[in-house]
Parts: C-alpha cells; structure tokens; sequence
C-alpha cells in the first residue's frame, strides 16, 4: 500500500484528454441542439447513453419474505425503528427554547449500531417540560442509505421522555421502506428514551444506549501543518521539534516518545503487540483518560494516515475482572465491561510522527524510525455493546432454516444477503428467492432428505461472530449439498450468505459433492 | 457571419479554470469503460442547463460533486447490468482487466476513491474534502478509513 498514492496519481491521468476547449465545443452543439455533433465527440458507449436517471436498486424491487423469524424480525425492526431511534445526525445550532438547567436529557446524544455506523439526535428541552426531537441520519437503512430526518415532540416525566407519534422523512423525498409488516409510524409509536444518571446514558425502546454527543480535543489554533493538531504530550510544534531535538539527544524524559514500531503492521495480532504496548498511546490512555485496563480493538486498530495511524481504537475494560459473556475468548476474555453488563467505553486515537531531520510533519515523517509521537486526535466513541447468542438460539435458528429447506419453502426469510449501499459499504438484508443457490434440491432436482449443521468457528467477543455449516443430503445420501453461513456483526438478525460481491467471503459457499457451485 | 456563441466567456473561461481538477476526479471516480472528459461533459451540461456556473457559491465543490454523484450512478447501472450478464450466462463478457494494485482501486465505489485521492494525493485536509464531496469530515475519514481497509483487504486476497 506504499505506492497507493502513485496509483492514485496514474489513475487521475487515464483517458484521452480532449481539453476544456473541445469541451466547450461539444457543450455548444449540445446546447444548440445539435445532437450529431454532441454525441459522435463522446466516445463509444459514453456517458451519453449509459447515464440516466438514479436506477431503483434491485433491492427494492425484491419480494420481501413473509413470516420472519424471530431473527429476522429483530432485524427488520432495527432496520425500520432503528433507522429512527436512530436517527441520527445534525445538531441545531439554535438550540430554541432554553432548557431548564436541571434537565440531563438537553444536549445531544450518539450511539452506534450494529453496522458502524453513528447515529446524533437532539433533544431540546423547554421549560415546560416538552422536549423536541431532531435527529438524522446520513445513513438510513429505511431511505436505501439517503440521509433520513426524524422529529418529534414529547414529554419529559423525571427520567423518562415519551413521543408518542415521531415522524420519519427520507431526505431525498422518497418514501421509507420498511421490512416488515407493521407500518413505520406504528413502529415509532411511543418511542420512548430513559435517562440513566449513573451512568450519564439514554437508553431507547430499542435497546440502544446513548451518550452525550462525544468530546473532542481542543483545535490547534495556529499551525504550519493545518492538517496535524498537537494534542499530546506537547501542544505546540515548537514544543515537539525540542522533543525532538531532546530524544534525539537520548533524554530519557523524551526519547519514550519515540516508537519505530508503531505503524501498520502486517497481522492482527502484531497490531495488538505493537499498539497495546506503545508508549505514547498506553500512556496518553492511563494519564489522560485514566483508564487502567484496556484493549485494543481488533475491528479499528489503526489505518495509516498521512502523518501516521488514525482511528486506533481502544476498548475500556474493568480491570481485574473476567468478562462472563466470553470467559475464554482469546481477545475479550479478559476485558469486562465498564458501563454495564453488555457495554464498554471506548475512544479512538490519531498519533502523528514528526521527521526527525526536517523537524515537521511532512509525509515522510510518517516513516521516520526516529520521529517522535505525539497524540494529534482523540474521540470517545458511543458505547460498544457486547452480546452472545446461546447454544439454543443459534440451534433453534439453524434447525429452523434447515427444516424450511427440507419442505422446499419459507427458508429465504432466515437469511440475509449483502447489499452495497450509496457507495458506504454494505448492509445485510432479507434474501430473495433464487439468491442462495439450491436452496430447496440439488442441480438435478432432487429435494434434500436430511441435513446437518456444524459450528466451524466463533462465537467471538463482542457480538457473536461465527462460521457455521451446514450438509443437506438427497437421493439416499449420494448426492450432498454443503454451504457457509456466517452469523456477523449483525448476528441477532439472522444467517448471512455470501452472495456477492463475492470479495467479502473466501472460497466457494456452495458445492455439490465437492464440486463448486457459483 | 459568426456563430452566437451560447456559453458566455467568462463562464468558458471558468471551464478552462476548472477543468484539469475536474478532469482529474472524473477518472478518479469513473469507471473504466467512460472518458473522463465524458463525465465532466456531463456535470458541466446538467448545471448549465440550470444556471450560470460563476453563480455558484463554489463551482469546483459543486461540480466535483456532481460528477462524483454521475460517476455512482453509472457504477450502479454498470453493475445491474453486468449482473444480468453474468445470468445470461456470457462467459466471455470481457471486462477489462488490470493490476492487482489497480484493481483493489477500481473495485472501491466512486465516492470512497474520490476521497481517498482528496485526501491522499491532492493533500487536502478532510473538512475541505469533505465539502467538496457533500458529506461531513467525519462521513469522509469513515469513507478514506473504509476505502484503505476495503482495498487492503482485495489486495491481500488477490495474494492469496
């Protein structure tokens, strides 16, 4: 990944370059409405007849599976609700009528879901005691992935605010979609978030758990590397260049600052070593945060910035105690949950190196062995939740599915297919028919006679990831069907099948008596 | 007689202006299969059509998100029917076929690979980038994060 850049650079250079003239030529005749000349100047198979209005995307037009599971149904719930609760995102800056200041609830509110992605809402209370809600979604499952708006207006009854009839918009104009039966503003009736002052969160009818909008470090006023904010342990660039200039010195009080592991690293575990045992993070955790036991986490150790990893990621844990959801899991067993039971606290780091000869933050400083580290971001991030289904869950589940296949129909509706949505990644939703490959008989037609199921990998800490497969038997045995499911980061939604792209999960899914089936 | 020209000079000299950043994104974002002068044909016409582009608050922003979003659409549209291909059964539909390296690139959505370059070859911090593409500084380091982790992994995979 070192020449990204370079590849970056050619790809910004493909084509044939035609020039703004020519351009401004061809737009003329356009305008002009001379088509001939408009057209033949684009190349062959040019925008002119493959752009057209933003399609519908296959997924809307699929047949929803009717009967979910109870899987399925929780999912389709937190896609439709959730996408609400949820709904997340852009604070007011006029907050409106003035919050009486014993109200906890004013102020805004984050959390996470399942998929990664963060959700704001804002809650403007007035003296009154009626509370407004605003929040939105950049993200929203229920709009296709346009942003979504919900607003409502409640009362605040000590702890607790209800909205009785909160109203979910898709920005972009079209109308939300929802998964399962019960309309949408039947599934918002009545949403309902309490206050928890112990622990300073909200938790909704949908079991998230909220935290007020997180903290930020301070912006680095002025700096000749705009882009690189010096947060930690110095605050100045001239502060780190005599860092520098010490370390390089050997000053013990500076030379800890100097890390020529920190950076990517090839394996998961090599990033664990490194990241957990680096000076300037474990120190800037236990001096700056105070946290005295914590663990890096395995889904966002960091990426390589441009002056350094971002985003590297660490759990709180309850130091000394065992974690009761994962007792032996290798990364989690060990890390109990501060919060709660099932939710942690956890903040995400930006590090910058600084170049030991130049004395700046240039590109290069990012490699130098030499530089010295300092903390150049930091974020809490909304609680993480942990959860783990039980042996009879995922049996219950799987037997489920099995059986459907076996009566050759209503098996879709326990799985889930990806999705790539505008252009974010992916999200999991209901399959249609025909998206699982012999699904109910073998190539030739058979119908399956019996089946069996096997636990290949997981569960692992935090959410219950793990492989299963699953044997589906015909014509006596001779001919035998074996698939991969995958139990994800959604994992109390239902079995994920790779279906595409198929980037996402190694090796065939499907053979029959061996032999790949696409 | 001379032709009337229907694209004021000033607005043909703030093409001229904008055009290599423009062009740069477009075979960023794009596809293989479209020109990138096509692209910024395209956003060019659709405001055009609306309004003056020295009207605009901020032209380059604008624009470059226009295209971005054109460059999503035609991806979207490119994959339905590649799909309906791939079911048609056409084993020889013959796409276009580059390095490893290349192609982890290619394989990000428009959006993601238009941040990354942002971000990673034009040195532009994040807000800016961010604004130029229509979302939040957090939206675009999420979309960079994802971008690097999302082709690292094709890359690893393609080594496999």
């Amino acid at each position: 990944m070192t020449d990204f850049e370079t590849k970056l650079r050619w790809l910004s250079q493909r084509g044939n370059l035609v020039g703004p003239d020519e351009l401004i030529e061809r737009m003329e005749a356009e305008l002009a409405g001379d088509p001939l000349v408009a057209v033949t100047k684009r190349r062959k198979g040019g925008l002119m007849t493959s752009l057209r209005p933003a399609p519908t995307t296959e997924r809307r037009n699929r047949p929803r599976s009717q009967g979910l599971t109870w899987g399925v149904a929780v999912f389709a719930l937190i896609l439709a609700i959730g996408g609400i609760a949820i709904l997340v995102s852009s604070l007011q800056p006029d907050p409106g009528p003035v919050a009486p200041p014993q109200s906890p609830l004013q102020g805004t509110w984050v959390t996470m879901e399942a998929d990664g992605s963060t959700h704001v809402a804002t809650f403007t209370v007035s003296a009154d005691g009626v509370v407004e809600l605003v929040a939105n979604d950049d993200f929203a499952t229920v709009c296709s992935g346009a942003p979504s708006t919900i607003v409502g207006t409640g009362r605040l009854d000590t702890n607790t605010v209800v909205f009785p009839s909160p109203v979910l918009t898709c920005d972009d104009g079209s109308q939300p979609q929802t998964t399962g039966g019960t309309p949408l503003e039947e599934q918002l009736r009545d949403l309902t978030f309490t206050y928890d002052p112990q622990s300073d969160t909200l938790t909704d009818t949908l079991g998230s758990v909220w935290t007020r909008r997180f903290a930020e470090g301070p912006d680095l006023p002025e700096d000749p590397n705009p882009d690189v904010s010096i947060l930690w342990p110095q605050t100045s660039l001239e502060d780190v260049k005599e860092a520098q200039r010490r370390a390089n010195a050997g000053d013990p009080d500076y030379a800890w600052q100097v890390d020529p592991d920190l950076g990517w690293q090839n394996s998961l575990e090599e990033d664990r070593r490194v990241f957990e045992s680096s000076e300037i993070l474990t120190r800037f955790i236990r001096e700056e945060l105070g946290w005295e036991a914590f663990r890096l986490w395995w889904g966002g150790h960091g990426d390589l910035g441009l002056h350094g990893p971002t985003d590297n990621t660490f759990i709180r844990c309850a130091p000394g105690e065992t974690n009761s959801l994962y007792p032996n899991d290798v990364w989690g067993g060990d890390c109990a949950p501060t919060i709660d039971d099932f939710h942690y606290e956890w903040v995400s780091i930006d590090v910058a190196r600084l170049n030991s000869t130049t004395l700046d933050f240039d590109f290069e400083g990012a490699h130098d062995p030499d530089g010295v580290w300092v903390v150049s971001g930091w974020r809490m991030l909304p609680p993480l939740e942990q959860w783990r289904l039980s042996d009879v869950e995922i049996s219950g589940l799987l037997e489920d599915f099995l059986e459907a296949r076996l009566s050759g129909e209503g098996a879709e509706s326990y799985v889930l297919v990806p999705v790539e949505i505008a252009d974010m990644g992916y999200t999991w939703q209901p399959a249609g028919s025909g998206d699982v490959p012999l699904m109910y008989a073998t190539t030739t037609g058979a119908g399956y006679e019996r089946y069996e199921y096997e636990v290949v990998g997981g569960p692992r800490w935090p959410n219950s990831e793990m492989e299963l497969e699953v044997r589906l038997f015909a014509q006596g045995g001779e001919t035998v069907v074996e698939q991969k499911f995958y139990v994800g980061s959604d994992s109390r939604l239902g079995l994920e099948f790779c279906l595409e792209p198929p980037k996402l999960c190694d090796g065939a899914q499907t053979t029959e008596n061996g032999r790949p089936i696409p | 007689m001379l032709k009337r020209s229907l694209i004021e000079e000033q607005e043909r000299e703030l093409i001229r202006f904008l055009y290599p950043a423009l062009r740069r994104i477009a075979a960023i974002a794009g596809s293989f299969d479209i020109e990138p002068d096509d692209l910024v044909q395209e956003a060019l016409m659709r405001t055009l059509r609306k309004g003056r582009l020295s009207d605009l608050d901020n032209p380059l922003a604008f624009l470059r998100k226009t295209i971005v979003n054109l460059a999503s659409d035609h991806r979207r549209s490119m994959g339905r029917r590649r799909k309906a291909l791939d079911r048609l059964s056409f084993e020889e539909t013959s796409w276009p076929s580059y390095p490893a390296d290349i192609e982890a690139i290619l394989d990000l959505p428009p959006k993601q690979r238009a941040i990354l370059y942002l971000v990673e070859v034009e040195r532009v911090p994040y807000a800016e980038a961010a604004q130029q593409l229509g979302m939040t500084a957090a939206a675009a380091r999420m979309l960079a994060n994802r971008a690097r982790k999302r082709a690292r992994a094709t890359l690893e995979a393609a080594g496999d």
